[in-house]
Formats: structure tokens, sequence, C-alpha cells
């Protein structure tokens, strides 16, 4: 186990720089998740912690150890790949013995090792067998095995599981959550899918074209995303953004909306009067009222079984609310809408930056 | 519920004429493939009958009685020295290129560079080029070192034409396996060509059976280069055309027993391992 | 579901970080193991090149002794490119090799769907007879052809002779010799089209073809506007290949019409040889011939690198 340290990092291919100045610390033990779409530097990253891509300048330190230079294989890492990347030609014993075998290690000690990672993994019966037979679930777990039995001191994950099915792949998140819990070691993991990094990370870092937008603990970046970008990427359904400017400052502070319609603001807020914002309201947060609240008229239910998520426009906006009461709206019926003040975020309307008090 | 997916031959069977046009279409496919084997059959014929019914001024299409004087005047008097030169020329040859091949393979196509686009369109040149272009230094130069004649400038000579063609067909291949397997490798602990060893070798031994099966088979058949450098020491190729230098009214039964010897073993080739080289073929025109 | 056990005892290799960093091989030595084979090529391809060039432009001839050599510009191209035997051999390069691409193409392509369409569960069978006629060597196919040619013995001549009572000998004028070895190449390499067709019809999008089914589009129809758009740049690469294949001709008509009759067979490789070492010993022409070969190869190359590169485009 050993903390990894990414100072400065750059990357280019050529002229282009895809990765801009990167710094990370990442603690001994935790459970690191990239995040970010397509295209935003988080699998670059990764393969230059992994030594799979030469680091253009800066520092990437494994357990206070400078690795720039050192070979993918001197590193003490393991890696699980997206396509899995397994040894075709080798039955799955001996997949997961190779690295120790390369190193000439003991025979008994290899059997032990491999027994231990199989067993952890459910690969007890298919040590015998060829990838070629197995599914891709089982080919996952073969990749998590070979890295297991490295017995790594950090382990890199790569998208392993986009190419699984849904419902694996709610399966094999919890396992690998277990897996972490268990050997406590330090594991980076690149994925585009924010429910997996919500529900694995210990911290998240979200990256869009090279650059860090915001890293913390999950329900940080939940309740408190630092820009609209990562508003917009956390949290689905989407979190609603509405257009507008601050108006009345001192004591109650408002939000007049582009059609008009004047909402109340979080307290305590940095804005200026006449500043261009854009409020953030999580739909779990905008519900119908009976009472007072914003005009607006069903477009369409979404009945998902535990709640429904309501897309009503509101002025000229589309919003989308969720509700745990079942009840008998329609669409095209007019609704209210409201929101607590205080769970609503605000942020400058040109820089996309939080507004926060 | 919809069937099965049509594809072309369903559509045939819907939109083209049916019954009629698939019989007709059949007939045409049956005497394209009788045209395709037609020679052959003449081959073997011939190679089988008398001298009497091969000079028989109607054409008789089965040979009665069945004779194998031809193909023993050819194991008798043929000198076997082109043979033998030929199965060593062939081997050495193709065992060196399928052994430089995949390494240079390897290296363009996992260690990029500005120039590895270049070098494969050169590599890819030097085969496709006809051999009539350079064959005049080459002959000019032996000549005057008096190196004509000699096997081993023949067989360095089709080493640098076989071995564009594996490394080409290797290429193509390779080109297909994305590196994860590799990088796995070296997160294991395996240096890059500790890496190749281990494991890409392993997994390309299907091009590597379907590229030397296509080099063997275009070695033994070679003509060009083997008739005009060398005159003495020949290979079985040359020989068998000697017969058809030899003027007017050359012995056709010797000559077809001789042009079977010549064609059986590619053909056994290509018959047995057909699916590897079809592969190879699609690889090798499929460029990639 | 994770059965947790905790991990065996196992050694941890010691930090030996300071000698492993010498591992990571720098870019250049690990070209090391390809360097012979690359080596090997460069040394038999490039000098002979230069030395072509060279040869081209000074006055090489074995029988003519004791002229000393000297540089005389283009005077060899110009031989090859304007004497008529030398027009003559670059035209029927041309003229030959045309010739048998376009049947070639012609035969791979009309076999190709009939066997798509109609071979069904034979057609793998057919394959294999396909391939027989590429691996049987240029020089039994040469003899074949002179066997079944010949004006007495032959079974096609006596068939027309049967048929018509006209005795023909298709290899004594220049007309018949030159269709005979366009027949014979066509016989020879028609195969690849068929194979390299076939492998591009039966991978052709199934959509496309349901839509005209619906759209009530007949046969023709379908294969004229759908499949021949997706197929051209397949039909390019396959006839350049061809092409390419066709130029190379040498045991055809070295042996069964030894360039006749007269010089009407006689393409620029025999050509080279018969100049360059059979009848003349005038090495500095045939040089030039075979630089001028080697142009045509180049282009031929060039341009196929680029259809291979279109189809590619087109697919992924």
């Amino acid at each position: 186990m050993a903390s990894v340290t990414i100072e400065n990092v750059r990357k280019s291919y050529g002229n282009t720089e895809v990765v801009h100045g990167v710094s990370l610390d990442i603690a001994d033990g935790a459970f690191v998740v990239l995040l970010g779409p397509s295209g935003c530097g988080k699998s670059t990253l990764l393969r230059m912690i992994a030594g799979l891509e030469k680091i253009t300048s800066g520092e990437i330190s494994i357990g206070g150890r400078v690795v720039n230079d050192v070979h993918p294989g001197d590193r003490d890492i393991a890696m699980v790949f997206q396509n899995y990347a397994l040894y075709a030609h080798m039955n799955v014993f001996d997949n997961m013995s190779f690295a120790m075998t390369l190193k000439k290690a003991p025979r008994a000690e290899i059997d032990a090792q491999v027994k231990w990672a199989a067993s952890i993994l459910g690969l007890g019966d298919f040590l015998q067998r060829f990838p070629r037979q197995l599914s891709g679930g089982q080919r996952q777990r073969v990749a998590m095995g070979r890295a297991i039995v490295r017995n790594p001191a950090v382990f890199l994950f790569d998208e392993p599981l986009s190419n699984l099915d849904a419902k694996l792949r709610v399966q094999m998140r919890t396992e690998i959550k277990e897996l972490h819990q268990r050997l406590k070691t330090t594991t980076i993991y690149v994925t585009h899918d924010q429910i997996e990094a919500m529900t694995m990370a210990d911290v998240i870092v979200i990256l869009r074209d090279g650059v860090i937008e915001q890293a913390g603990r999950p329900m940080e970046i939940y309740d408190q995303p630092a820009n609209l970008f990562v508003a917009e990427f956390i949290g689905s359904p989407a979190m609603n953004l509405l257009r507008g400017e601050i108006a009345g400052a001192d004591g109650q502070p408002k939000v007049r909306l582009a059609d008009g319609i004047l909402v109340d603001a979080p307290p305590g807020g940095a804005a200026k009067l006449g500043q261009k914002v854009v409020l953030g309201v999580r739909p779990e947060h905008l519900r119908p009222t009976l009472g007072l609240g914003l005009p607006a008229v069903i477009s369409v239910l979404e009945p998902t079984g535990p709640e429904t998520h309501i897309y009503a426009r509101l002025g000229a906006t589309e919003v989308c609310a969720i509700t745990n009461e079942r009840s008998e709206m329609q669409a095209g019926s007019a609704i209210n809408l409201s929101f607590p003040p205080e769970r609503a975020l605000l942020f400058d309307a040109t820089t996309g930056a939080a507004l926060r008090g | 519920m919809s069937g099965p997916a049509p594809d072309i031959a369903s559509v045939a069977t819907v939109a083209g004429g049916g019954r009629v046009a698939t019989i007709v279409g059949r007939i045409v496919l049956a005497l394209l493939v009788a045209m395709w084997l037609a020679p052959l059959y003449w081959l073997v014929n011939t190679a089988f009958k008398i001298k009497v019914q091969i000079q028989s001024p109607a054409p008789i299409w089965f040979p009665h009685p069945i004779t194998f004087e031809n193909l023993q005047w050819v194991y008798q008097n043929l000198d076997p020295g082109a043979f033998e030169r030929s199965i060593r020329v062939v081997l050495i040859s193709v065992g060196i290129s399928i052994l430089l091949g995949p390494i240079m393979a390897y290296a363009l196509s996992r260690f990029r560079t500005r120039w590895n686009g270049q070098i494969e369109n050169w590599i890819i040149s030097t085969r496709m080029t006809p051999p009539a272009a350079l064959i005049m230094p080459f002959y000019f130069l032996a000549l005057r070192a008096h190196l004509l004649n000699s096997e081993i400038g023949l067989i360095i000579l089709y080493i640098a034409v076989n071995l564009p063609l594996t490394v080409w067909m290797m290429l193509a291949f390779l080109r297909s396996i994305p590196a994860d397997s590799e990088e796995a490798a070296y997160i294991d602990g395996c240096s890059t060509w500790g890496a190749f060893f281990r494991i890409v070798l392993p997994m390309m031994r299907a091009s590597i059976v379907s590229g030397a099966l296509l080099v063997l088979i275009l070695t033994w058949n070679e003509f060009f280069i083997a008739f005009i450098l060398m005159s003495s020491n020949i290979t079985f190729p040359v020989q068998v055309g000697s017969f058809l230098a030899v003027g007017l009214n050359p012995e056709y039964g010797h000559m077809a027993a001789a042009g079977l010897m010549l064609s059986l073993p590619p053909i056994l080739i290509a018959v047995i391992f057909r699916k590897s080289l079809l592969t190879g073929v699609h690889a090798f025109a499929g460029g990639k | 579901m994770l059965n947790v056990m905790n991990a065996p005892a196992t050694s941890r290799p010691p930090d030996a970080s300071a000698s492993r960093r010498a591992r990571n091989s720098s870019d250049l030595w690990r070209w090391l193991p390809s360097l012979p084979g690359f080596l090997l090529l460069l040394v038999l391809t490039l000098p002979p090149f230069v030395y072509a060039l060279y040869l081209s432009f000074i006055n090489i001839d074995i029988q003519a002794p004791g002229i000393n050599i000297h540089y005389v510009g283009f005077a060899n191209y110009k031989e090859v490119l304007f004497t008529s035997a030398g027009v003559s051999a670059v035209l029927n390069t041309l003229i030959l090799s045309f010739g048998s691409t376009i049947l070639s193409v012609l035969i791979g392509l009309v076999a190709a769907y009939l066997i798509a369409l109609y071979a069904g569960r034979m057609a793998g069978f057919i394959v294999v007879f396909v391939l027989i006629p590429l691996s049987v060597s240029p020089v039994a196919v040469a003899l074949v052809f002179s066997l079944m040619l010949d004006p007495l013995y032959g079974p096609i001549p006596q068939i027309s002779y049967m048929l018509s009572g006209v005795l023909i000998s298709p290899t004594s004028n220049a007309i018949g010799a030159r269709v005979v070895i366009i027949l014979l190449q066509a016989w020879q390499w028609s195969p690849i089209a068929v194979i390299l067709l076939l492998g591009g019809i039966q991978s052709l999008p199934k959509e496309p073809i349901e839509a005209a089914l619906i759209d009530g589009a007949s046969l023709f129809q379908t294969i004229r506007r759908i499949h021949m758009p997706l197929l051209r740049p397949l039909l390019a690469v396959t006839a350049i290949f061809e092409f390419i294949l066709c130029s190379q001709v040498f045991a055809a008509t070295q042996l069964l019409t030894n360039g006749g009759p007269g010089i009407a067979t006689v393409d620029l490789s025999l050509y080279i040889y018969k100049v360059g070492i059979a009848e003349g010993g005038r090495v500095s022409v045939a040089a030039a011939a075979g630089v001028i070969a080697l142009i045509i190869g180049l282009l031929s190359t060039t341009l196929w690198l680029r259809a291979t590169r279109w189809e590619q485009e087109i697919y992924r």
C-alpha cells in the first residue's frame, strides 16, 4: 500500500497538450475515482501512473518514489483493463500467475497466491479454463484476479465495467468496493459513469479537457459543486439550471429569471445586484406544492416505481422535479413547484463558478 | 416475428427470378469451375496416356490403358538435383523469412515513429514491383562476380523477395490486435521483446502459418529469377520449363508427367490448408 | 458474495529500483532485433536500384568489345521508348496487363456473385477449387496450355477442326497469341478476384438490402444501385492487384509463345531478358527498360495502396 502523488503533470502528443498541469495527492489506502466525459484525459492520466504513457512534464511518485522513468513492471502496480487484456493462449491459472512466474517465484508460493485470489473472486473452478471459454463477467474477474495476485501497492482500474451488461455492472461494483474494504489497497479507478463514482469512491476527481474541475468526497461534490460543469455532470436526472440575474439584495435575495419570474435565492451569497447568474436546483429538491410556488405546465411524467419524475415547463425552461407521492397529475396540467432556497446553488453565468456565501 | 435477416441469397430467391435463375446460375457456376479445372484435368490425362493416344487426331478424354511410363521416365531421367534444390531453396528462404518477418512487423506496428508509414509502403513496394525491373543489375553484377548459378545467391534473393510479403501479412494481423495484452504483460513485469515472445508470438501462430504457406507456394513456383540467374544448378520449375524450350515435337507425355510433379505439391498444400491460405489472401490484399 | 481470507505471506521483491531503471529500454535500442531483416532488405533493394540507374545512363554492351564506357544521357531510354521494338514491348505490357486484368475482374465478379447467390452450402467447396489455379506454377500453366493448344494434338484446335473444318493454330498469329496470353493469365489470376470479391459481397451490410427488398427492387437493381457503390473501393483494390499480378507474366511469354510470333507477345519483362541477356547483352538498354518497368510498378503500387486506404475509410 502506498500513497500516490501527481505533481503538475502535463501530457502532450506532438504539439497538442491534453493534460494541463494536473496535481493530486492520493492518500495511502484511498479509493480515488477519476471521473469525466470522453477525452477529458482521465485514461491518459491513469496510463501515465501505470507507465504506459510517457510523462511530458511533471512528476508522479508512488510510495514516495518518483516513478517517471521506471518500467511499468517495476512500479509495484497492477492494472485492470477495459477489454480485460487477458493472455488468450494461457489458462486462467497461468494468466494469474504470469507475473510471479516471470520473477521466478517458488511454485508453492505461486500456488498459494493464485488459489487465494481465486477464492476471493469465485474463480476456483475455472483455473484450468481458457479465456475464450469464459463469459465477459468471468473474464473481468480473471483480470481482477491477476491484479490481486500481484499484491501491489496500487490498483489501477481503466473503465473495467464498461463492457459488462447493466446487471453485472451493479454486482461487480459492490464486489470491487468490498474488495477494497478488505484489502485496503490504494485504488485509482477511471470511469465516465458518475453512478460508479458516487457509489465507490472515497474521493472523486472530476476532469474535463485535461484539467481537474473538482476533487473531493462524493457527497461534498454532490452538495457543493465547484462549477456548472460539475453540477450538471453529477446527479441523475441532472440538476435544473435556471438563468437569470440577481434582483433585490439585502434580506431575502432573489433571482429574476429570464421570463420575469422572481424566485428566492440561497441566502448569504456573494452575488451582487444585477449579476447574471445560473440558479441550480436538484430535482429532488423541486417539489409540486399545493400552495404558493412557481407556475409550470407538465410535459412528461416518468413513473419509475419508487418515485415519479415530472418534466415541466417553467416559463421558457424545462425542469425536472422528483416526488415520492402518487397523485393524479397528467401531462398538460398546471402545477406549482417550490424548493427550499437554502438547498439551491448559485453560479456565475459567465464563468460557471459557484457563488458561495 | 421476423425470420433470419435476409441476405443476398434470399434476395435472389425472392427477387431474382426464383428457381429458373437458380438453375441457370448453378449451371454457369459449374461451367466456370470446369473451366478452372479443365487444364489440370488435361494435364493429368496426358501424363497417364501412352504416346499413341497423346498423338491421336481427336481428343481422348480418358487414358485407356492408364500407363505410368511417363512418370517412370521422369523419375529415371530427370536430374533429381533440380527437385532437391527447389526443396532446399524453398525451405531455407521461407524459414528465414518467417523468422525475421514477425520481428520486423512487430517493431513497425508497436514502435511508432514518423517514418513507420513510409517504411511500410517501401516494404510492400519491394514485393509488388516487377522482378524484371531490377533483374538486370543483379544479373550483371552476378555475371561479373562469377556468382551466377550460385544457390546461395538465389536463396538470398528469394529471402529478399519473401521477407516483405511476410512482414506485410504480419503487419495486417498485428494491426487488428489491440496492444492491451502486451500492456498487461509490461505491468506484470515483462520487457518489450519479452512480451513479444511470450504473448504476441503465440497469438500470431495462425497468421505466421498463413504467411509461410503463401510464401512456400510462391517460392516453389518461382520461375523468372531462377531462369535468368541459373543455367546450371537449376531449380525444378526451370527444369520443367526446359521441356518447352526443346523446339518442335516435345515428348508430351514426359512433359505432362513433369508438369504434374511440379504442380502437385502446391496444389496439395492449397487444398489441405485452404482455410489458412484464404485468410492469408484476404490479409494481404485487404492491406489494412 | 466475496469470500475473503487474508493474503498468504509472500516475499515482496526487494526494491531494486536502481538496477531496474536501466530496463526501461530507450526507444532506439528496442528496434535492435528487427534490424537484421531491415538491413537485408535495404542492401538487396537499394544498391541494385542505384546500380540500375547508373547502368541505364551509360553504354554497357557485352557484345561490343573494347568500347570505352561513358555517359550517354537518355539514349538508352530513347531506344526503349522510341524504337519499334521498345514501343512494342511497352504497348504489349499494357495490352496484355489490362486485358488480363479486365477479364479477371469480370470473371471474378460474376463468379463471386454466382457463388454468393446460388452456391448455398457448396460455397466453401467451390472456393477450394478456385484456389487450385492460383497455386499452380506459371511454368506448369504454360506447359498445359501449350499441350491444349498444340495445333496437331491439342484438344482445342482438334475440337475446333471437328466443328468448323478449319485448322487453327492460336499462337501463330499476333492477335491470337496475345489473346492466348490474356486468357491464360485470366485463367490463373481470376481466382484472386473471386476470393476478394466474394469476401466483399458477403460482408455487405444487410440493412440496405433489406430496405431494397421492402422497396420492391429486383436483383439486378439491388446489385447495381446498392452493392456496386459499396463495392467500388474493393473493386479498385482487386483490379489494381490483378494488374500487378498479371503484369509480371514471364513463363507464358517465354515458354509458350517465346515472344512470338515475331515480337507480338514481347512485353517489358521479356524485352529486358532478350535485349539484356539472351539476344543481346545490351545491358544498359535492358537496365533502362527495367527502370521504366519499375516506374510502372511503383505507380501501380501507389495506386493500390491508396485504394486499400479508401476501402478502409468506407468501412471504419
